[in-house]
């Protein structure tokens, strides 16, 4: 078995994170319109769009390093890199806390 | 080694991060390892998504019927975020050491929140509709 495809389904897998980052983005910005909170949808779409870039980048910068290094050494994941997830799935619970104090009661 | 050179050695080798023990894993293991810690960290996405969901749209006749079960699920999506790298970063130092995988509690953790949250949520539907 080839360690390509594990690396392409690696990859694929760093795509979806910033997919589901953004469907959060997209769930709270409208979720902040119902509770008419202007300044909490603006907040939701910036942060969570730059964090879905972020991280589209993070996993697009693994595959190219991947893809052009060799060795074992080569498929060593990057630590700060994979640090981005926990820290955009914190940031995401934050603003999420926040729209869910806006419209809960 | 004394204790508190053992627990600083340990402690700078925690800072250094798992690439520094050991040797290389073969690719395949790496990519597992990383595709399940992205997997981990989807479903704590997931939680916090369903959490602002029901935030906004749960229909509840009851004072702070949504927030009952949004801070919940927006709590656990948080500490399951942190839990995933923490995991990576267990089972990374395991391969590289040639140590048996860490095993762990957080998925009967999750699945029994999961199914708490559901029933509180069917509760919730179901009074609202009793009232209705």
């Amino acid at each position: 078995m080839s360690s390509g495809l594990a690396q392409q389904r690696t990859s694929l897998a760093w795509t979806r994170s910033a997919l589901a980052i953004l469907a959060i983005g997209a769930a709270l910005v409208k979720a902040a319109w119902e509770a008419r909170a202007p300044v909490l949808v603006a907040a939701s779409a910036a942060v969570l769009l730059v964090l879905a870039g972020l991280v589209w980048w993070a996993g697009e910068r693994e595959d190219r390093r991947r893809r052009t290094g060799t060795g074992p050494a080569a498929a060593r994941a990057s630590r700060p890199l994979l640090l981005l997830l926990p820290v955009a799935s914190v940031i995401s619970a934050l603003m999420a806390l926040a729209v869910a104090l806006s419209t809960g009661h | 080694m004394l204790p508190g050179q053992a627990t600083r050695a340990r402690r700078a080798d925690e800072r250094s991060g798992p690439s520094e023990v050991g040797e290389e894993p073969d690719p395949r293991f790496t990519f597992a390892n990383e595709r399940t810690f992205l997997a981990w960290n989807r479903t704590a996405l997931g939680l916090i998504a369903a959490g602002a969901a029901a935030a906004a749209f749960l229909e509840s006749g009851l004072s702070g019927g949504r927030l009952v079960v949004a801070l919940p699920l927006i709590v656990l999506g948080a500490v399951l975020g942190v839990f995933s790298f923490r995991h990576w970063e267990a089972n990374e130092r395991a391969m590289r050491l040639g140590e048996p995988l860490p095993s762990t509690r957080m998925p009967r953790v999750l699945a029994l929140a999961i199914a708490v949250m559901a029933l509180v949520t069917a509760v919730l539907v179901v009074a609202d509709l009793v009232a209705e």
